[in-house]
C-alpha cells in the first residue's frame, strides 16, 4: 500500500504551466500517478466518469476557459463523495479575494504559481508529504497559503 | 409673541378707564346735587319774598281801609266808601295769594288763620262804624271807643304779620345758613374730583400713548421681519400659502407666485388653479395629499413636480398643516420649497457615482489584468530562464550566459514592479475596514514575511512595546514591510543591519497644530536604522511615486515602495516623515491617530 502512486489531478489551460508542473511532479520523490485535464469541464467529466478512480489530490487553476476552478471547487465540494479529495489551489493571482473565497469553499491550500523551477519542485513536494488525512482536522486560514 | 403681557395691559388700562368714568358720573351728580339745592334755595328765597310782599300788601290795604273810614267819617262823602270797598276786594286776593303760598308750611297756616280772624272782625269793626256813620249823628265819644277798638284790632293785625315775617325770616335764615355751607364745599369737591380725574386721565393718556408707541414700534419690527422674511423666501426658494376655511380665502406670498413664474397678483389663484400647474403625472398625489389634509387634518409632506409660466419643469417640496388663530378660525397653512437644484445635483451626483463605480470596476478589472494575465507570461519568461540556468548552461557561451543574467534581472525588477503598482493601486481603493490592531502582531507578521531577508543580511530589529490602533491591519502591515525591507535593502555591504523601532504618545500640536486633525493625540513610531542614509534635500521627494535615488543595479527597487506607505499612513490620517544625512542611517517617523473610534 505504501508504495502504491499518489493519484494526482491537475487542471490546468496553460500549456507552458502543465508542462513544468508535469515536469517538476516527476522530479518530487513521491510516486505519482498524474492526470492533466485543459479546463473546469474535462476536469468534472472525468471526475463523474465511473472508470476513474477517486483522485487523492486535485490542483486546480483558477482561470480557465469554459468552466473556472472556483466553480469546479463547488461542484466537488458539493458531492460528498469527494469530500476528502485534497484541493491544492494553483493559481497566478494572490488576490486576498481568490484566497478568501477558495478557503470559504473548502479548498486545503493554496499555492501561488512560483518563478523558479526550484521552488516548483519543492512547493510540490511539500504539498504531497503532507498527510492530509491527519492534517484537515487542523485545517486553519493562517497555514492556507503555503509560502516558501 | 407676549400676549399674556399684552392681555394684562388691556385689562389695566380697562380698569382705569372704567375709575376715571365712575368719577365723572360722581362728578355729574354732585354737580347735579348742588345746582337743584342751590335752585330750590333760592325758590324758598323768592317765596319768602312773596310772602313779604303780600303781607306788606295787606298791611297797606288795611291802613288804606283805615284812611278810607277816617276819611268818610269825618266828611261823610261817600267817595272815601268805593276805596274802601276797593281795599276789601284787595285783602281777600291777598288772603287767597297767601293761602296758596303757605299751603305747604304748617305754622305760617296758623298765623294765617289767626291773622284772617282778626282781619275779618276788624274790617266788621270797621263795616259796623261805617253804618253807623251813616245813619245817625257820630257821638264823639262812641267814636273814641270805636276807633280805639279799630285801632287795636289793627295793631294786633300788623302783630300777627310782623310775627309771620319774622317767622319767614327765620327759617329764610337758617336756609341760608345751610346753603352757605354747602356751597363753600362745593367748590373744595369739585378741585379734589377734577383733580383726580385729570390724573386718571393723564395716567389713560399716558398708557395708551406708551401702548401706541409700542405698537408702532412693534409694528416698524414686524415690516422689517416680514422684508427679512420675504428675502428669506427669496434666497431659500421658498413661497408660502394659506387658505382661510370660513372664507375660502387663498393667501400667497409673492415669491410663492415667483416660484410658478408668476408676478405677484398675476393670476387668480387657487387650489384648482394651482393644480393645473402640477405635472399631470404628480396631479393625483396632490390631490390625495389635500383631501386627506382637509377631510382628515392630516398634515403633509410631499414632493412633486410643477411647470411654471415659462413652461420650466421645477422640483416642488410642499409641507403643510392645519391650524387654529386666537379668533378660532381654521387655516390649511403651507410652503413650498424650490428643490430643483437640489435634485438635478442630487442627480448629477448619482451620475457622477455611477460613472466612478463604473470607473472603480474598470480599476478593479485592470487590478486582475495586472496580477493575474500581465503576471503570467512574465512568470513564465523567468520560470524558462531558471530551466535554462539549471539544464542547459554547460551550453552556453560566457557572452549568451551574461545575456540570461541580464534577462533575468529585468524579469525580476518587472515583476516587482507589476506588484508594486498592484499594491499602489490597492492601497488606493481597496476595502478599508478599519479595526482594533495591536501594532506589536503586525511588526511579527511583518518579519515573518521578512525572513528570508532578515536572514540573508543578519539583520536585528529592536523594537519598543507598541500600542494597539485603530487602523486597517493588512495595510499597516505592508507599511511596516516596506519600511523593514528597505532599511535592510539600503545598507552598506559587510554592515548587518540595525533598526530600532521607538513608540511614544504625542499632541497635535506637536505634529501640524494648524491642521484640522481627527485626533488629538497621536502614536509617533520612529524607524532608526544604520543603513546609508540620504541627502536631507531628498526627504520629502523620497515618498513621490517611481522616484529613486540609485540605480537598479546596486540597489533594485521600484520606486513604489515609499510611496506606498506615504497613501497607507494618509489612509489612517496620519503624517509621515524622513530625516537622513549620507552614511548617518535614516529616521522615518509615523505619526498615527492614537484614538480608537
Amino acid at each position: 500500500m505504501a508504495n502504491k502512486p499518489l493519484d494526482i489531478i491537475l487542471a490546468e489551460d496553460d500549456e507552458d504551466d502543465r508542462f513544468f508542473f508535469k515536469e517538476a511532479i516527476e522530479k518530487v520523490k513521491i510516486k505519482t500517478d498524474l492526470t492533466m485535464v485543459n479546463d473546469g469541464v474535462e476536469l468534472m467529466e472525468y471526475l463523474k466518469n465511473p472508470e476513474n478512480g477517486k483522485p487523492h489530490v486535485v490542483f486546480l487553476d483558477l482561470n480557465m476557459p469554459r468552466k473556472g476552478g472556483i466553480e469546479c471547487l463547488e461542484e466537488i465540494r458539493a458531492n460528498k463523495e469527494y469530500n476528502d479529495v485534497t484541493i491544492v489551489i494553483y493559481s497566478t493571482s494572490a488576490s486576498d479575494n481568490d484566497i478568501e473565497e477558495t478557503f470559504v469553499k473548502g479548498a486545503n491550500i493554496y499555492i501561488r504559481k512560483p518563478n523558479d523551477f526550484k521552488i516548483l519542485q519543492k512547493v510540490i513536494s511539500e504539498v504531497l508529504s503532507i498527510n492530509w488525512q491527519y492534517h484537515t482536522s487542523g485545517l486553519n486560514k493562517e497555514h492556507f497559503v503555503l509560502s516558501i | 409673541m407676549k400676549i399674556p403681557a399684552t392681555q394684562l395691559r388691556v385689562i389695566l388700562v380697562t380698569i382705569v378707564a372704567v375709575i376715571s368714568l365712575i368719577f365723572l358720573i360722581l362728578l355729574y351728580g354732585i354737580t347735579y346735587e348742588h345746582i337743584s339745592s342751590t335752585l330750590s334755595t333760592s325758590n324758598k328765597l323768592m317765596h319768602a319774598n312773596n310772602v313779604e310782599i303780600e303781607l306788606e300788601k295787606l298791611i297797606s290795604q288795611l291802613k288804606y281801609a283805615e284812611t278810607a273810614q277816617r276819611g268818610f267819617i269825618m266828611t261823610h262823602d261817600s267817595t272815601f266808601l268805593r276805596p274802601f270797598m276797593k281795599s276789601r276786594a284787595e285783602i281777600e286776593s291777598c288772603f287767597a295769594h297767601l293761602h296758596s303760598l303757605l299751603a305747604k308750611d304748617v305754622v305760617q297756616l296758623k298765623h294765617l288763620k289767626l291773622l284772617e280772624q282778626t282781619v275779618n272782625s276788624r274790617y266788621d269793626l270797621l263795616v259796623h262804624n261805617l253804618e253807623g256813620a251813616g245813619q245817625k249823628v257820630v257821638v264823639p265819644h262812641d267814636l273814641k271807643a270805636k276807633l280805639e277798638k279799630g285801632n287795636k284790632k289793627l295793631e294786633s293785625s300788623i302783630q300777627i304779620m310782623n310775627d309771620m315775617i319774622t317767622y319767614q325770616d327765620e327759617s329764610l335764615r337758617t336756609l341760608e345758613k345751610k346753603h352757605i355751607e354747602s356751597i363753600i364745599n362745593t367748590p373744595i369737591i369739585y378741585f379734589t374730583i377734577v383733580v383726580i380725574t385729570l390724573i386718571i386721565f393723564t395716567f389713560l393718556i399716558y398708557k395708551l400713548d406708551k401702548e401706541r408707541k409700542k405698537l408702532i414700534r412693534m409694528n416698524d419690527e414686524l415690516i422689517i421681519t416680514n422684508q427679512s422674511f420675504v428675502h428669506a423666501e427669496e434666497l431659500a426658494g421658498l413661497g408660502n400659502w394659506r387658505h382661510n376655511f370660513q372664507d375660502n380665502k387663498f393667501t400667497f406670498s409673492d415669491n410663492f407666485y415667483a416660484l410658478l413664474g408668476l408676478t405677484p397678483g398675476e393670476k387668480e389663484l387657487n387650489l384648482h388653479t394651482f393644480l393645473q400647474m402640477v405635472h399631470p403625472s404628480d396631479r393625483l398625489d396632490v390631490i390625495n395629499v389635500f383631501r386627506n389634509a382637509y377631510r382628515n387634518y392630516q398634515p403633509f409632506v410631499l414632493s412633486y413636480r410643477i411647470h411654471s409660466k415659462e413652461n420650466r419643469l421645477k422640483y416642488i417640496k410642499s409641507i403643510g398643516r392645519i391650524i387654529n388663530d386666537n379668533n378660532n378660525q381654521r387655516y390649511l397653512i403651507g410652503i413650498n420649497m424650490d428643490i430643483t437644484e437640489l435634485v438635478t445635483s442630487n442627480k448629477q451626483l448619482e451620475m457622477k457615482n455611477r460613472k466612478l463605480e463604473l470607473f472603480n470596476a474598470d480599476l478593479a478589472s485592470f487590478n486582475y489584468v495586472a496580477s493575474h494575465d500581465l503576471q503570467a507570461p512574465l512568470r513564465k519568461i523567468q520560470m524558462f530562464i531558471s530551466r535554462l540556468n539549471e539544464v542547459e548552461l554547460p551550453n552556453v557561451s560566457s557572452l549568451g550566459k551574461d545575456y540570461l543574467k541580464r534577462i533575468h534581472a529585468s524579469a525580476a525588477h518587472m515583476q516587482i514592479l507589476i506588484n508594486d503598482l498592484l499594491m499602489f493601486s490597492r492601497t488606493n481603493a481597496g476595502n478599508k475596514k478599519f479595526e482594533l490592531t495591536n501594532i506589536n502582531k503586525i511588526l511579527h507578521h511583518a518579519k515573518e514575511e521578512l525572513t528570508l531577508q532578515i536572514e540573508e543580511k543578519e539583520a536585528e530589529i529592536i523594537s519598543d512595546d507598541l500600542p494597539v490602533i485603530n487602523a486597517i491591519p493588512y495595510q499597516l502591515q505592508q507599511l511596516f514591510i516596506n519600511l523593514i525591507s528597505n532599511s535592510i535593502k539600503f545598507t552598506s555591504e559587510g554592515t548587518k543591519p540595525v533598526i530600532t523601532i521607538n513608540c511614544e504618545l504625542v499632541g497635535k500640536e506637536f505634529i501640524a497644530p494648524e491642521e484640522e486633525f481627527p485626533s488629538e493625540s497621536f502614536y509617533k513610531i520612529t524607524f532608526t536604522d544604520n543603513g546609508i542614509g540620504f541627502e536631507t534635500l531628498y526627504s520629502e521627494k523620497i515618498f513621490n511615486l517611481l522616484f529613486r535615488l540609485h540605480d537598479k543595479m546596486s540597489y533594485p527597487g521600484s520606486g513604489i515602495g515609499l510611496a506606498i506607505c506615504k497613501k497607507i499612513v494618509e489612509n489612517h490620517n496620519g503624517i509621515i516623515e524622513a530625516w537622513s544625512e549620507p552614511n548617518k542611517g535614516s529616521k522615518f517617523f509615523i505619526y498615527l491617530p492614537a484614538n480608537l473610534s
